[in-house]
């Protein structure tokens, strides 16, 4: 049983990707899908909600990485399920359920990209 | 006239051989990506998915098609990208030998998914020159 608090997750969340900047994860100026595809053993994709966290704290090494913003309603119109996941050292881990190729192309065209360098 | 057209083949053919050859250096750097390399637990690259990528690069070029970009993938793969007006395909080459040819329309839905092996990738070609046409150069550096 998970005590920590948990939330439900709006259609208005930003959820948050890591993305490493070497190599780089652009083509033609979106970020590649490769970046939003779960490895076939994960129960989904690990985010961060963004209202339980800031972005400098989630980027941490801005030379290394930037972020990609996703938004929750993005994710759930397409069937996906967003949920709270949180994690002993991390209590605004959530996950994006039942991402396939497809969805996770869409996302990496339309997400934001924040780059705090 | 003829001499700028042979002058114009021998310089896109320079600007070919560049390309593929970047994208291969770049799919070479893969083997330098620890466990973990993307903070979300992703899996060391395959040396396995980087030596069938380089070869498919190199096939593909002889087939005058000309990837755009390449990508490490999650789970020990290699990801291939071509992009165009109408179509985007993607192709995994996954750790386990297995390729999957993934083609997009222009607003992303997924058309086609078919897996290959590295033994009939005269079928993967004829299949991505299904979409492209004959000739696919982006032209982009």
């Amino acid at each position: 049983m998970n005590i920590l608090e948990s939330f439900i997750i709006q259609e208005k969340d930003e959820l948050l990707r890591r993305v490493p900047k070497i190599p780089s994860h652009f083509n033609n100026g979106s970020i590649t899908s490769a970046a939003f595809k779960p490895k076939p053993n994960e129960d989904g994709l690990s985010v961060d909600l963004l209202r339980l966290t800031t972005i400098d704290f989630f980027i941490n090494d801005p030379n290394k990485y930037l972020a990609a913003e996703i938004i929750a309603g993005d994710a759930i119109k397409e069937g996906c399920e967003c949920i709270h996941d949180p994690l002993p050292d991390n209590h605004a881990h959530a996950l994006i359920k039942g991402i396939t190729k497809q969805i996770a192309r869409k996302l990496s065209a339309i997400c934001k990209v924040i780059d705090l360098v | 006239m003829k001499l700028e057209n042979k002058l114009h083949g021998l310089k896109k053919s320079r600007d070919e051989n560049s390309l593929i050859k970047d994208l291969i250096n770049r799919i070479e750097e893969f083997k330098n990506l620890d466990s973990n390399w993307d903070t979300y637990n992703a899996d060391k690259i395959s040396p396995d998915s980087i030596t069938n990528a380089r070869q498919i690069v190199k096939i593909f070029g002889t087939n005058n098609i000309i990837f755009d970009c390449a990508f490490p993938m999650r789970d020990g793969g290699v990801q291939l990208e071509i992009n165009s007006k109408d179509f985007n395909i993607e192709i995994e080459v996954n750790p386990d030998t297995e390729i999957k040819l993934l083609v997009f329309n222009k607003v992303n839905n997924l058309i086609l998914e078919k897996d290959f092996k590295m033994l009939n990738l005269d079928n993967l070609i004829a299949r991505v020159h299904e979409y492209f046409g004959e000739f696919h150069y982006s032209g982009k550096g």
